[in-house]
């Protein structure tokens, strides 16, 4: 696993820090698609996505200094977006269900189509109905292709627990989806 | 099946193990039918994840890069201000720090040097008050509650009063309101603090 020595994207964090503008844009252009979809999983609604999502790196640029090296700069972002997506869910913000996102599926056989739907409605469900815990870990593994080790710093736990929330996570997945394929 | 070994899949997948790891993982595919039922039950995940994403759209989901720069502009006022590329050839050479913090250290020793010796000159003159009549300085000073937002930093805090000329004066309490004391309390930059990211709520202190 590479952890322990300080991370490429530290120089990338410096020039944040001088207040290069360019730095920041870069940031957002790496990562902000990957930030809006794993808000989309967790809050649903995308343009309050958006906003959380511009939040995100409003915050990520304020406290640059804080960024130390230990990990990636994703996986720091991907932290912070955890913490405004509680913030946001325990504020009961209004919740606009994923449904509405399988309308965007790519056009095709009608059939297939809404078959397709109906397997990305299922595992959406499937998702939404596991512990915040075990839906942000999966969600870090596969929307931000995070190693264990990075969502370990990201979420503040050891190495350890992730692998067990993996466990756990996929066990509660599995009796919740019908075994079929998606995508 | 090799729990230590399954747990590394969804790793696997998303190709961020160690070379060591990923040895592991495909030599227990290659002998394990349980690992393998495992890792197409992970595949399958993985899939389910990868069609969410495309069915979310594009719409909006990867926002635009010039429009959150000017964003952190309009906001730069406080934190860390923007530069553009071009103004990186106006920043000042490392080795020129030293100097001008030793020029910065003696010009405050000089300053604090004559404001000592104008408060000793204005007590001869047997002087007492300040510039302003004692009433009209009380007058110029107003006196504000304020909550900040909680996950602002005291450094924050600290520059934020700062550039506003303004001054604790009490706090905070015990659902974090702070007595901030304004010695320039213009309307219009009492509203532009009130505006300030970090500023939750604000009203004045009568």
């Amino acid at each position: 696993m590479t952890t322990g020595k300080a991370h490429p994207d530290l120089p990338l964090v410096e020039a944040i820090l001088r207040g290069e503008e360019d730095a920041m844009r870069e940031v957002y252009t790496r990562y902000a698609r990957e930030v809006w979809v794993f808000l989309r999983h967790h809050l649903g609604d995308p343009d309050l996505c958006a906003e959380i999502r511009d939040d995100v790196f409003t915050e990520a640029w304020r406290s640059a200094s804080k960024f130390r090296g230990e990990g990636s700069l994703k996986s720091w972002i991907f932290g912070i977006a955890r913490h405004r997506a509680l913030d946001v869910m325990g504020r009961g913000r209004a919740w606009v269900p994923l449904e509405d996102a399988a309308e965007a599926a790519p056009a095709g056989d009608p059939e297939r189509q809404a078959l397709r739907r109906e397997a990305v409605e299922e595992f959406n469900r499937a998702l939404r109905a596991l512990d915040e815990d075990h839906r942000s870990v999966l969600l870090m593994a596969f929307v931000g292709g995070l190693s264990y080790a990075e969502i370990g710093r990201a979420l503040g736990c050891p190495e350890g627990t992730i692998k067990t929330r993996v466990f756990y996570a996929r066990r509660k997945l599995r009796e919740l989806m019908p075994e079929q394929g998606h995508g | 099946m090799d729990e230590r070994v399954a747990s590394l899949i969804p790793f696997y997948l998303n190709r961020t193990l160690a070379p060591e790891e990923e040895e592991a993982v495909e030599a227990a595919l290659l002998k394990d039918n349980v690992m393998r039922e495992e890792f197409f039950r992970w595949l399958e995940v993985k899939r389910g994840f990868d069609a969410a994403g495309r069915a979310f759209g594009e719409a909006g989901a990867s926002g635009d890069p010039a429009r959150f720069a000017a964003k952190l502009r309009k906001r730069s006022t406080l934190y860390i201000p923007l530069r553009r590329a071009s103004a990186r050839y106006l920043r000042i050479p490392a080795w020129a720090w030293q100097p001008a913090a030793v020029l910065i250290v003696a010009l405050q020793i000089v300053a604090l040097g004559l404001f000592i010796a104008g408060i000793h000159l204005d007590q001869k003159e047997g002087y007492r008050g300040l510039s302003v009549s004692g009433a009209a300085a009380a007058e110029a000073v107003q006196t504000y509650n304020v909550i900040f937002e909680p996950e602002a930093t005291e450094r924050e805090i600290r520059t934020l009063l700062l550039a506003y000329r303004a001054q604790f004066a009490e706090g905070p309490n015990r659902i974090g309101l702070y007595r901030v004391r304004f010695t320039d309390p213009d309307p219009e930059k009492l509203e532009r603090f009130q505006r300030e990211p970090i500023v939750q709520f604000m009203e004045r202190n009568l």
